[in-house]
């Protein structure tokens, strides 16, 4: 049989939209077959439902030629098939191996002893070149470390298909292509890999077969030898995508910014140390760096919303390192924050409550001291029209958006507040392509309307395609600074884990 | 989308209200209890006649104070269980004023009763308050506690510096305040004072700070989503002191109007469930401001038509209780699943119209 599994009709609808619909997807024993879609395409779902999380409305699933019936995730993991989520689901304070053994009857003993289980992870993992020691606690192993601990777990438990989602998202190049390396190992031992992502290089690098959702629908199921990028992201978005046109400018720029010294501590650890850096007019400034290296303190820092440990924050010559985050603003700093949904948006209130948050206190909305929801509406109305947010009516609730319509929401009001300096963190994160693009070209209009913009992002390819000048972090500290041109991706990997 | 967002609020407190008239039709007919006499005694008690319209329309006055109370608070993300102490330090301060200088005319006792009262129960409010965005202590904890301080030191008020000797003071009441202290009566005979008109006004000026001004847009954002606020210039802790102070000033002022249309007098812990009631109209009301009138006169009714249904419908009064314990499991189920399907429809039917 060569085929493992074998997906027909499946349809799945929330409300009145569909996620699924009539889904036909083989897939091959031995393949790494690789899902693509924008964000809302369908995917996650689409895997959900084979690994048992959510039940489809219609369809079957068949497994080795043989219809199954798969209601929970264990349906799945004792028919061989299992998932590493986006999100891992360990515990922090337990070690590897308990990790693994978790959740599993005891063995030999009345007791439950991780002891027991050894000899056979240990044989796993060298199967499988997954390199872990068993006896480090989660707490203080790394991200790549982490999500070997995740697959090793669902070896453990037998499984032949193998979920993987979105797994590549928090990890740097080399941890990337240590991960190439563990599956193309899995496939080697017979194991079957389905592959979620929507880096079309790294699905091109790594997939045998390639299928694009879009909508809910699935566009085409294609050979990976038979395409090119440009094919899949076609499929994917259903346009062609034009590259963006990034223009490096020399010569000597004003200073926008200028941080010296900064030093910042976080819940009592010092988070920041010996941060010295400049931003100048027109020029977007990335900040790489593995996530959890002192740039969210940073940001934090710079606009205000912590207090510093020392060290000078001087905006336009001007010393702003003891002003608030709303004097911060009025000089003219815009923040778009790394969460939308925590830390961007009022996600119950209305996109027009939404829009005018930090303009509200001032004229036109604010005229002889109550809220004028007249200029708020003209406001509101053209940002929703110029940012081309998909939107019903300005009054409906920013939580019923999809990621990328709330994102354009943020960056339409931090924009629209004409800022000389945006400090724009994960801007792209769990944004549909199309709408990263847009966002993109808006941080691009930034710096050539003569402001600065200084982009956080785990993104390196978004770094790349931004920045003139590229600050890396590593361990609250910064690693190096690289000019746009110099930076490849293996220098960049280099500097993030502080090795440079 | 007002108009839906409006829509689904009243479905939910009609759900709410079904279900604890099923739920108490159930009992009583596995008590085996005459279902339509219960009831039919219920409603007459509450609106039967003139005299008893004019009970449940009187109770309305502190149940929508103290129901602001919740709802103001709630907006600034802070729970005030502490409603019912900042009402009983509101009336204590309005009886004090008047106790203290007997000889003002009336008109400006009632002034100044009013704005002790607010004053108390503002300063009430805003010791939890500070405790919480200063040093991070659970405002649910606090203001309930502050609910027993107030009861005692109410109390010790009434027992040491207003003692009056006898058997007024023996039973737990200060002196009465002077006659001339008192509101217009608006039935003869009842105790419907212009209290209820008091309470509608602040109801709409409580409605248009939330909606017409800066600091109601910003507490509003503050209630929902307190770090997107920060990160965009709002002062949080501002905005939820603000949203204190205003919340135990309209429970003061809910004391203090109390005893100066009702009591005359302060009386130890005289209306000892009126904060929790507060809370339940609040919660049926869906934190929207202009619809807490409503449910506040849904409460008053199943209250003021309890004692009725137990004379003359051979059910105990403790039936309301029921009641009101069925409403609140209800309304803090937050997914009713009907009910949002309901809306949906109602949402696409008013999109093809």
């Amino acid at each position: 049989m060569d085929e493992i599994i074998k997906l027909e009709n499946i349809e799945k609808h929330f409300g009145s939209v569909y996620a699924n619909k009539d889904i036909n997807l083989t897939i091959k024993r031995g393949d790494v077959h690789s899902i693509v879609g924008e964000n809302g395409a369908g995917k996650s779902t689409l895997m959900n439902i084979l690994y048992g999380m959510i039940r489809p409305d219609s369809g079957s699933i068949y497994y080795d030629g043989e219809k199954i019936e798969i209601k929970s995730p264990h349906d799945a993991i004792a028919r061989g098939i299992g998932m590493v989520h986006q999100h891992f689901m360990l515990v922090p304070s337990f070690t590897v191996m308990e990790n693994i053994v978790l959740g599993l009857p005891p063995r030999g003993e009345k007791i439950w002893r991780p002891e027991n289980f050894r000899p056979e992870i240990t044989k796993i993992m060298e199967d499988f070149g997954l390199e872990v020691d068993l006896n480090a606690k989660i707490q203080d192993i790394s991200v790549g470390i982490k999500q070997r601990v995740e697959i090793l777990k669902i070896l453990y438990r037998g499984a032949k298909v193998i979920i993987l989602d979105e797994p590549t998202a928090i990890l740097t190049p080399q941890e990337t292509q240590e991960l190439f390396s563990t599956i193309r190992l899995l496939i080697k031992n017979d194991h079957t890999v389905i592959f979620i992502s929507h880096k079309l290089k790294e699905v091109m690098e790594i997939s045998d077969k390639i299928s694009a959702l879009r909508d809910g629908v699935l566009v085409n199921t294609v050979n990976r030898d038979d395409v090119t990028a440009k094919d899949v992201a076609y499929m994917m978005i259903g346009r062609e995508l034009e590259p963006l046109q990034k223009t490096l400018e020399d010569g000597e720029k004003e200073v926008s910014l200028k941080i010296t010294d900064l030093k910042a501590a976080n819940d009592g650890h010092v988070a920041i140390e010996d941060i010295s850096f400049c931003l100048h007019k027109g020029e977007v400034v990335g900040v790489a760096g593995v996530e959890g290296n002192g740039q969210s303190t940073l940001v934090d820092a710079i606009v205000g919303a912590q207090g510093t440990g020392g060290g000078t924050i001087v905006f336009e010559g001007e010393d702003i390192t003891g002003c608030s985050i709303a004097e911060r603003m009025q000089k003219g700093i815009a923040h778009i924050p790394e969460d939308r949904m925590t830390e961007g948006l009022a996600l119950p209130l209305s996109a027009e409550k939404n829009l005018i948050l930090g303009i509200h206190n001032k004229e036109p909305i604010k005229q002889k001291g109550r809220l004028n929801w007249k200029e708020a509406e003209k406001i509101s109305e053209e940002l929703i029209k110029s940012y081309s947010v998909k939107i019903k009516s300005r009054k409906e609730a920013v939580a019923n958006l999809s990621g990328g319509n709330m994102q354009k929401i943020v960056v339409a009001r931090e924009l629209n507040r004409e800022p000389k300096i945006v400090v724009a963190c994960q801007p792209t994160r769990g944004v549909d392509i199309g709408s990263s693009k847009y966002i993109r070209e808006c941080l691009l209009d930034v710096k050539k309307k003569g402001g600065s913009v200084l982009l956080v992002s785990a993104d390196l390819d978004e770094i790349l395609e931004l920045s003139d000048r590229i600050v890396v972090m590593y361990d609250g500290k910064i690693s190096g600074v690289l000019d746009a041109r110099e930076a490849t991706e293996e220098r960049l990997g280099e500097l993030m884990f502080g090795r440079g | 989308m007002k108009k839906q967002k409006m829509i689904s609020t009243i479905m939910i407190a009609v759900f709410v209200i079904v279900c604890a008239l099923g739920i108490s039709i159930i009992m009583l007919l596995i008590a085996h209890k005459d279902v339509v006499l219960a009831f039919s005694k219920l409603a007459q008690g509450a609106v039967g006649n003139k005299m008893n319209f004019a009970r449940t329309v009187r109770m309305m006055a502190p149940l929508i104070m103290l129901a602001l109370t919740f709802s103001v608070a709630l907006r600034g993300q802070m729970f005030n269980a502490g409603g019912q102490g900042q009402f009983y330090l509101g009336a204590v301060c309005a009886t004090a004023v008047s106790l203290l200088f007997p000889n003002l005319p009336g008109w400006l006792l009632i002034i100044l009763g009013i704005i002790a009262g607010m004053a108390g129960g503002m300063l009430w409010a805003l010791i939890p308050a500070v405790l919480k965005v200063r040093f991070r202590c659970s405002e649910v904890v606090t203001t309930l506690m502050f609910n027993y301080i107030a009861v005692y030191f109410t109390e010790f008020l009434v027992r040491v510096p207003f003692y009056v000797p006898g058997a007024v003071g023996e039973s737990g009441s200060t002196a009465n305040i002077p006659e001339g202290v008192s509101l217009t009566t608006l039935v003869k005979g009842s105790e419907l004072t212009t209290e209820i008109i008091f309470a509608l006004v602040v109801t709409a000026i409580v409605w248009y700070w939330s909606r017409w001004t800066v600091s109601g847009y910003e507490t509003e954002v503050v209630g929902v989503n307190a770090v997107a606020a920060r990160y965009t210039g709002v002062n949080v802790k501002n905005r939820q002191l603000l949203a204190m102070a205003i919340s135990g000033a309209i429970a003061g002022a809910g004391g203090a109007l109390e005893i100066i249309g009702v009591f005359h007098r302060f009386v130890i812990d005289f209306a000892p469930s009126v904060g929790f009631d507060g809370i339940v109209v609040s919660l049926m009301a869906g934190n929207s401001f202009p619809l807490i009138p409503v449910t506040a006169f849904f409460l008053s009714c199943l209250q003021s038509g309890a004692k009725t249904m137990e004379m003359f419908g051979k059910v105990p009064r403790s039936l309301v209780d029921v009641m009101i314990g069925v409403i609140i499991v209800v309304v803090t189920v937050k997914r009713l699943p009907f009910v949002v399907k309901g809306t949906k429809r109602a949402i696409k039917e008013n999109k093809e119209s």
